[in-house]
């Protein structure tokens, strides 16, 4: 007897999400690697890197290749950064001495906010625009909202903040124009809105484009001809709709996550938040490689968590679209199991 | 009884109209629940014909006519809320294709009971629902994905009756099944049709099997009706040529003497202990084939056998996993797949798609009329895109490609089962044709006994994933020992 939890089989679930995870344990070790190599890569002497703005005397040279163990084997300063990273022990700030995690920690917390905030307002309004263009196609409805998400998705974010700034916080001064607030939670979601809306805009509009696609694809199934031949209540149609269309509107929310990460830089940059864009762009200016490494690594583990969580979702949907598109994907070639 | 007439029906895509019926009514036929066949290849309109009168037409298309239901005039142009009286309590309708017809996300049980009228949903009992298709109670807590194909057909049946219509509409509903599922579905459509004193429709491109199990016959052709009448009276006495052809095109195709069995040949394809499995479904399980130089060889099967599968690995589609898959002879095996309509790139002209496969092949472009030659096809449709050819044009053309590449072997996998009879011999004679000019070797892969029995000289019998057994033609037809080689000659 296969024990089931809804449409789901246990076992084939917890070997699946088992699987996934080990996936993700694998890729955020490689990626480390990557990010920790970077300081290598880069051209000159990893002490001189290290540097930053400072004056390159030998005595600091010296003292930084003993601090960072630089004259020892690569692998082992790898393992004992890894290590390190492990602990949220990334050393400390070249520009500041502070140590790197409290650095980081309340950028973090503010980019982290931002980023949600945004998805959120992308996943609902773009998912159900996506719904009511499908639902509407050829109509005025749907030229308005498509012609909205060409805007948004060709927009560049900077672009769209400073006109989001001109109009809603200058003009019509209906929001603060710039930095978080004096510390309550209230003032501080009151000074994100606009660059939540920002961010959204051009994430937003591509889960738009991306869930009409599907939802048009899903209308003319034979399942959906079915239905309607059958006089199915058009509320219970589009929910069997959504449900099949969910593996890609879901994998899709996936990667604007990621790309979300990449545009709140800019963004933060346009409004003056002090989250982890701005820590990031101002590292990378001043040398700070042991914090520029933290917030890559940071980014890197919360993209793959959220990759690996948005495929775990997909299965627990449907399986088989799993098995069919996922593990078995080859080539692009979508094949029926029966075929 | 329902009574459909439409009058002046006109159905367009793109200005260009697809369809176009004067008159046509169902109903107040006969005294007792009629069965009407409609038959025509796949273009001749017969599907747009009976979704027009459901509010069915694709996105795009345009339709005009006037329409009534029982007297009662109705918009064909009528919004989807209006439609709703008209589907489901008057009209049913069983689609073609048994693996998309359902939610793949929901259990079936789940499914019939969604279309249940809300006045009768109380009362409804799906085991009931279930038991009048022959379907097990269990049935009701299962994915349409752990059915068969002839199982997830009567689960479609089953939703459709639980609408309580009064005319059900089968449309090539049994095309996708093999020969003994085939009659299986078709024997219920009569049970219900019995019990429940409701007339169905059915649309098929095989006129076979209308002679026993329609009435009122409709044939189609070019988006037109080119004769209506008693099945027995347009049978016995077909006023229109295009009914003679299909009629007498279905008699050769029955009385005809079996190919040849032809030995000798050098083996071109080895296929050995081959195994492939999807998931936990095995579709292939330790399967030998052999085919040799100038040979046409048939694969039989029902839908789900592992057929397909077999033809995606000699093709080298798909890879096997395990066993031995051998090629002998220069280049590599190609394919015709079965939709034409779907296989050609709609944005090419017949001549761009074959000097594309001769110029990808190294072939000079002069071979080009040679090759027209070669398949039939006229100079005149060079310049013509797929969309403005016929079904059998287009398996044509697809045939072209495969042969501009010089292969020692071609792999057809249900190439003609989309097309009328009469396109479909053709096709066959000039398979056989090429087969004797260019010693073409030829894997024919089908769900239809009675085009093997036309064209391939040696059979395999798949079943299950397995081949269930093999002979010449002769053999397999007339004293094969293999239960289920007989139970499907028997069945078509």
């Amino acid at each position: 007897m296969i024990r089931q939890w809804g449409d789901v089989n246990i076992r084939g679930a917890a070997r699946y999400i088992a699987k996934r995870i080990a996936e993700f344990a694998v890729s955020v070790v490689a990626l480390s690697f990557v990010i920790f190599s970077l300081l290598y890569i880069a051209p000159g002497d990893p002490a001189r890197s290290l540097v930053g703005t400072r004056k390159a005397t030998p005595e600091l040279l010296a003292r930084i290749r003993e601090q960072y163990h630089l004259d020892d084997p690569f692998l082992s300063q790898y393992g004992r950064w890894l290590e390190g990273a492990f602990h949220f022990d990334f050393g400390e700030s070249i520009r500041s001495g502070a140590s790197v995690s409290d650095t980081i920690a309340p950028h973090a917390v503010v980019t982290f906010e931002l980023v949600l905030i945004s998805l959120a307002i992308s996943a609902v309004v773009g998912v159900a625009c996506g719904i009511a263009a499908a639902k509407g196609r050829g109509r005025l409805r749907d030229g308005a909202i498509t012609v909205a998400a060409l805007v948004g998705t060709s927009a560049p974010s900077y672009a769209a903040g400073l006109v989001f700034l001109y109009v809603f916080a200058l003009k019509l001064g209906l929001f603060p124009i710039y930095g978080i607030g004096n510390g309550s939670a209230a003032d501080e979601l009151w000074h994100l809105a606009l660059p939540a809306v920002t961010l959204a805009f051009g994430v937003g509009a591509l889960l738009v484009q991306i869930t009409r696609s599907a939802m048009l694809k899903e209308a003319a199934s034979d399942y959906t001809v079915f239905m309607r031949a059958r006089a199915i209540s058009p509320l219970r149609v589009t929910a069997a709709q959504m449900k099949n269309a969910s593996p890609a509107i879901l994998t899709s929310a996936g990667l604007v996550l990621a790309g979300l990460f990449g545009s709140t830089v800019l963004v933060e940059s346009v409004f003056s938040i002090p989250g982890l864009g701005n820590l990031l762009a101002s590292s990378v200016t001043f040398h700070d490689v042991p914090v520029v490494q933290a917030i890559a690594l940071l980014l890197a583990v919360f993209i793959c968590a959220a990759s690996t969580a948005v495929d775990i979702c997909v299965y627990l949907i449907n399986p088989s679209w799993v098995q069919r598109h996922g593990v078995r994907w080859k080539g692009g070639r979508h094949e029926r199991i029966h075929a | 009884m329902i009574n459909l007439s439409v009058k002046n029906l006109k159905v367009g895509i793109g200005g260009a109209d697809i369809l176009d019926v004067p008159a046509f009514c169902i109903g107040g036929i006969a005294e007792h629940a009629p069965r009407i066949g409609i038959v025509g290849e796949s273009g001749s309109g017969k599907t747009m014909l009976v979704r027009s009168l459901m509010g069915l037409l694709p996105a795009g298309v345009s339709v005009s006519g006037s329409y009534a239901i029982d007297g009662i005039g109705f918009s064909l142009n009528a919004k989807e809320r209006e439609w709703r009286g008209v589907r489901g309590a008057r009209l049913g309708m069983v689609m073609q294709d048994p693996f998309t017809a359902l939610d793949p996300l929901k259990k079936c049980g789940r499914q019939i009971l969604d279309g249940v009228p809300k006045s009768s949903r109380a009362s409804f009992d799906t085991r009931a629902a279930l038991a009048e298709v022959g379907l097990a109670a269990d049935i009701a807590g299962r994915y349409p994905r752990e059915l068969s194909g002839g199982q997830r057909q009567r689960v479609v049946i089953a939703a459709a009756l639980a609408t309580e219509p009064q005319l059900l509409i089968a449309d090539e509903a049994t095309t996708a099944l093999d020969v003994i599922t085939q009659k299986g579905i078709l024997d219920l459509l009569d049970e219900i049709r019995e019990r429940r004193s409701m007339p169905f429709v059915l649309i098929t491109h095989n006129i076979r099997l209308v002679y026993q199990r329609t009435d009122m016959l409709i044939v189609m052709d070019g988006g037109r009706i080119v004769e209506t009448g008693p099945t027995r009276e347009v049978i016995a006495d077909p006023q229109s040529a295009y009914t003679r052809a299909l009629i007498e095109e279905d008699r050769l195709l029955r009385v005809s003497a079996y190919p040849e069995y032809r030995v000798g040949g050098p083996v071109i394809l080895k296929v050995q202990n081959v195994e492939k499995s999807f998931g936990a479904v095995k579709a292939l399980r330790r399967v030998d084939i052999e085919v040799c130089e100038g040979e046409i060889v048939g694969i039989v099967g029902e839908s789900g056998s592992g057929k397909t599968t077999l033809a995606r690995i000699v093709a080298g589609l798909e890879s096997a996993d395990g066993g031995d898959v051998k090629f002998f002879a220069e280049g590599t095996p190609k394919i015709v797949f079965q939709d034409p309509y779907s296989s050609l790139n709609p944005a090419h002209t017949v001549r761009f798609a074959i000097e594309e496969a001769l110029a990808a092949f190294g072939r000079p472009l002069s071979e080009l009329s040679e090759i027209m030659d070669l398949t039939e096809l006229d100079d005149s449709l060079l310049d013509r895109r797929p969309a403005k050819l016929s079904g059998g044009q287009r398996q044509r053309v697809a045939i072209a490609r495969a042969l501009a590449t010089h292969p020692s072997l071609i792999v057809f996998d249900e190439s003609v089962s989309a097309l009328d009879i009469a396109t479909q011999n053709r096709i066959l004679g000039m398979i056989e044709r090429l087969r004797g000019e260019r010693q073409l070797a030829v894997l024919f892969i089908t769900h239809d006994l009675s085009v093997v029995r036309m064209l391939a000289g040696r059979i395999y019998v798949m079943h299950e994933g397995r081949i269930v057994d093999s002979g010449s033609a002769e053999h397999i037809f007339e004293d094969s020992k293999a239960g289920y080689t007989r139970a499907l000659v028997s069945a078509s």
